[in-house]
């Protein structure tokens, strides 16, 4: 059915969808491959996410052994879908709470040592991204 | 209130009439249109409708154009009146989109996003009827590009 559907109305619908299932869409069919990844999409699904920011819980504990921090990350995305992981990333100890409608959350932590971190909750992947 | 109800008749692709209330056909934004700038003379034509799938819209605006009907009845409304096959989904969601009455046209699309939701490319292939056009080269390379998001 829903291959039948123009291409506006495959995006009205696919705007709600968080972004890991619509990677996983993204095998469906040639046509839910294209509409996915057309640059007309991601900017209606960005527009849409906005909207309903998503919420992000960041607690940093020191991590001794690699003297850098653990963190735990919990974030809510504009689809109601939890995500938790787990990363080491050089920010500051404590908690952090965020709200984003933005996909990526940067880290800076001031210091001698000030570092950027940046994450990304939905693909769970933190990675270092400069250093003062 | 207007002093009189107006009538309209709408025409289905496959030749059925509908004689509806003005208040209520408004609901529709293309119907609306024609209205307002007065291209309406005496049978509106909705050529990308059937007859079955104009039933169940008019079942829709009726219900919701009902005077002092509570919040939770209409819930209880919407909840069951999407409930359909998926060929009927179908049809409703072109015919909300022609007629461009977007309040009806997002409850539909919501309803596709949740029977979407959770389920694995396999299962939304069956519950949609979608016919898979990749071959089980080109699937399992876009597999791989996505990997995180099958983890």
């Amino acid at each position: 059915m829903a291959d039948h559907f123009s291409r506006d109305l495959l995006i009205h619908i696919f705007s709600r969808l968080g972004v890991k299932q619509l990677c996983q869409l993204k095998c469906l069919s040639k046509e839910w491959l294209q509409t996915i990844s057309s640059p007309y999409f991601k900017k209606q699904h960005r527009d849409h996410s906005k909207k309903r920011p998503s919420l992000s819980l960041i607690s940093s504990s020191r991590n001794r052994p690699f003297r850098s921090q653990l963190i735990h990350l919990s974030s809510i995305d504009s689809s109601n879908n939890v995500h938790e992981y787990e990363a080491i990333a050089k920010i500051g100890e404590g908690n952090f709470v965020c709200i984003s409608g933005l996909d990526l959350l940067c880290f800076y932590q001031t210091g001698d040592e000030g570092e950027i971190w940046i994450c990304n909750p939905i693909t769970k992947k933190t990675s270092f991204a400069h250093s003062f | 209130m207007s002093s009189s109800t107006k009538f309209l008749t709408l025409k289905t692709c496959d030749d059925k009439k509908f004689v509806l209330d003005e208040a209520i056909a408004v609901r529709s934004q293309t119907i609306k249109n024609m209205v307002e700038d007065d291209c309406v003379s005496n049978v509106i034509p909705l050529p990308n409708v059937d007859s079955k799938t104009m039933t169940k819209v008019i079942e829709y605006w009726k219900k919701h154009s009902e005077e002092g009907i509570s919040k939770d009845m209409l819930m209880d409304f919407d909840k069951a009146f999407v409930k359909v096959h998926h060929s009927i989904l179908h049809a409703l969601i072109l015919a909300a989109n022609f007629l461009n009455d977007k309040e009806m046209l997002d409850m539909m699309c919501q309803e596709v996003v949740d029977r979407i939701k959770g389920k694995t490319p396999e299962e939304i292939r069956k519950e949609f009827d979608i016919k898979n056009d990749f071959t089980p080269e080109e699937e399992e390379e876009i597999r791989k590009e996505n990997a995180w998001a099958f983890e």
